[in-house]
């Protein structure tokens, strides 16, 4: 059998979105079985990146645990669809970037984790200085 | 692409900086020790010294005694002898009579001879003073109650310790082996329902953005809303008055010590030579205390008004500015500067480190003629940039809007104040 896999797929066909939209998509996964999955987050999230520790808020949360609900069926999609916050933007500093992403982690019985993440931007901001990014 | 999760810590060069596992057992058994240490503390104290003194103070019985005889207890104690008062005392409790020795309730043992000394002189043999007996074993007897205020002072150890251990393995057991987004969403739930913790109301509508209400509580007089300075001027001065002090100390001792030497006939010429700079030393610090602190005197009150607050990149404000001091302003600069700050750990040290991103001179005005106790007044504009970006805060990042004062005054160094802002994102339509 295959490694683990996950796949985001998001319903927009771009990364860039405004302030306010309504993020939505599905998440499957390959090369688990049912009974292999102890428990899956869905986040969406911003952290940062660059000279500072990272801080990291997630603005969506969702754990389906396999001990507290019904058993994870990894060949059906499970969809989730939120309305984004208006901050913080999607920024390319000079010692700060904002990362936003859609992070699924899958936790397997045998202690095993993988995560996968899909990055998308909130907003439209230049990096500054002008040079764009 | 996914990705597994090391069993081991990140290789750094040539070295793994190690199992997250053992470190985090090893984390609970500290905490745990930390907790036991702490509960059995604390229970030897409540059982050697809190309660028994207050059963003594609160259960005991009082009577009247005879003293019999009085001796000086000794042990020793690390090869040294401590010592203790011990009174052999008579009293009658329901017409049955009793001896024994006595003191106080704990029976501690004193270093200082001479001080359980004049404790026994206190006492003459033959004489008749008041004790207080234990109701439910009438054959202990104490002469001296009260409390050992420096054993109550002492529970703040324990109570550390069960604070540190107890709290640590409450933290460790409600986020260990939790993901870092699970503790984030359970750090920021925690966070939403305390009470006294009011800018999530902010931070529903602007996540992340400062709580900009704290400026909107503030009116102004001639705009809408009064800016707060930042204070740095003060602890720039505080720093300035503590090595004036440190320098000035200095120069007296030496000075001391030198005429000190004179004065006995036996003159060290070499500290004489070495206190003259240090005297120069702290007469410099001191005249630049002094300096700074008429500058700060002098150069205030500083007001700054803004017309709307928060502000949003790509609309336009108006900026009121005021200057109140006793020095006449010569010049005034105003700058929008908006700054990166990030914070981060470099060994055991927190570090921040800045950087400026953007910086716009607002005005400035020159040659300023204002009447003798008149303020000096004026109103610019002020334009957030379209595109920039708002003002963000967690907990190691920051980037922040402020608006920079910057005023020559007459025969005086030039000040710098700083007022911040708070910067929400442009609207844009949602899609």
């Amino acid at each position: 059998m295959s490694d683990p896999a996950i796949h985001i797929r998001l319903d927009t066909p771009h990364d860039v979105l405004r302030p306010g939209d309504i993020l939505a998509g599905a998440f499957t996964l390959a090369g688990v079985t049912s009974d292999e999955i102890a428990a899956v987050e869905l986040s969406v999230l911003w952290h940062t990146e660059g000279k500072g520790d990272e801080d990291l808020a997630v603005h969506l949360f969702k754990r389906f645990s396999a001990d507290d609900g019904p058993p994870i069926d990894p060949k059906h999609p499970v969809r989730f669809s939120t309305q984004l916050p208006l901050s913080p933007l999607s920024y390319d500093g000079l010692l700060i970037k904002i990362r936003w992403c859609v992070r699924v982690r899958l936790f397997l019985r045998d202690g095993q984790e993988v995560v996968e993440e899909r990055p998308l931007r909130l907003g439209r901001l230049p990096r500054p200085g002008g040079s764009g990014s | 692409m996914a990705r597994y999760f090391r069993l081991y810590g990140k290789k750094r060069g040539a070295r793994r900086t190690g199992s997250r596992a053992v470190g985090n057992a090893a984390v609970l058994a500290f905490l745990a020790l930390a907790l036991v240490s702490g509960i059995a503390l604390l229970a030897w104290m409540l059982w050697a010294f809190i309660i028994p003194e207050w059963r003594v103070n609160v259960v005991f019985r009082p009577n009247h005694c005879v003293v019999l005889k009085k001796r000086l207890a000794e042990q020793p104690v690390d090869g040294k002898p401590v010592y203790r008062p011990e009174m052999l005392i008579a009293y009658q409790v329901d017409h049955r009579a009793y001896e024994t020795w006595a003191y106080d309730i704990t029976g501690v043992f004193n270093p200082d001879r001479k001080a359980v000394e004049a404790i026994l002189r206190r006492f003459t043999i033959g004489k008749k003073y008041a004790c207080w007996i234990d109701p439910g074993n009438p054959e202990r007897a104490v002469l001296a109650r009260g409390y050992s205020w420096p054993v109550w002072i002492m529970l703040l150890l324990p109570i550390s310790f069960i604070t540190i251990g107890g709290g640590g393995l409450v933290y460790q057991f409600v986020y260990l082996g939790k993901s870092a987004e699970r503790r984030a969403a359970l750090t920021q739930r925690a966070g939403e329902l305390d009470p006294f913790d009011q800018t999530h109301l902010a931070h529903q509508e602007y996540p992340s953005v400062p709580n900009y209400r704290t400026v909107m509580d503030s009116p102004g007089t001639t705009l809408a809303y009064r800016l707060p300075p930042v204070m740095s001027g003060a602890w720039a001065l505080m720093g300035a008055l503590a090595v004036t002090l440190a320098t000035n100390a200095m120069s007296v001792l030496f000075v001391y010590l030198a005429v000190d030497g004179h004065r006995r006939g036996k003159p060290d010429w070499l500290l004489t030579a070495f206190t003259v700079p240090v005297i120069l030393c702290g007469i410099a610090t001191l005249l630049y205390f002094v300096r700074r602190l008429l500058v700060l005197g002098s150069a205030g009150p500083t007001i700054v008004e803004i017309s709307d607050h928060p502000l949003f990149p790509g609309r336009r404000y108006r900026l009121y500015f005021s200057y109140a001091g006793q020095v006449r302003l010569r010049s005034v600069e105003i700058r929008l500067v908006c700054e990166e700050r990030a914070t981060f750990l470099q060994g055991t040290n927190s570090r921040t480190e800045t950087r400026i991103v953007y910086e716009e001179k607002i005005d400035d005005r020159h040659d300023l003629r204002t009447e003798s106790g008149s303020a000096f007044e004026m109103q610019c504009p002020l334009c957030i940039p379209p595109g920039a970006m708002h003002s963000f805060q967690s907990d190691h990042n920051e980037i922040a809007w402020r608006v920079v004062i910057h005023g020559d005054i007459s025969g005086w160094p030039d000040f710098e104040r700083a007022f911040p802002l708070v910067v929400c994102p442009a609207l844009e339509p949602a899609t």
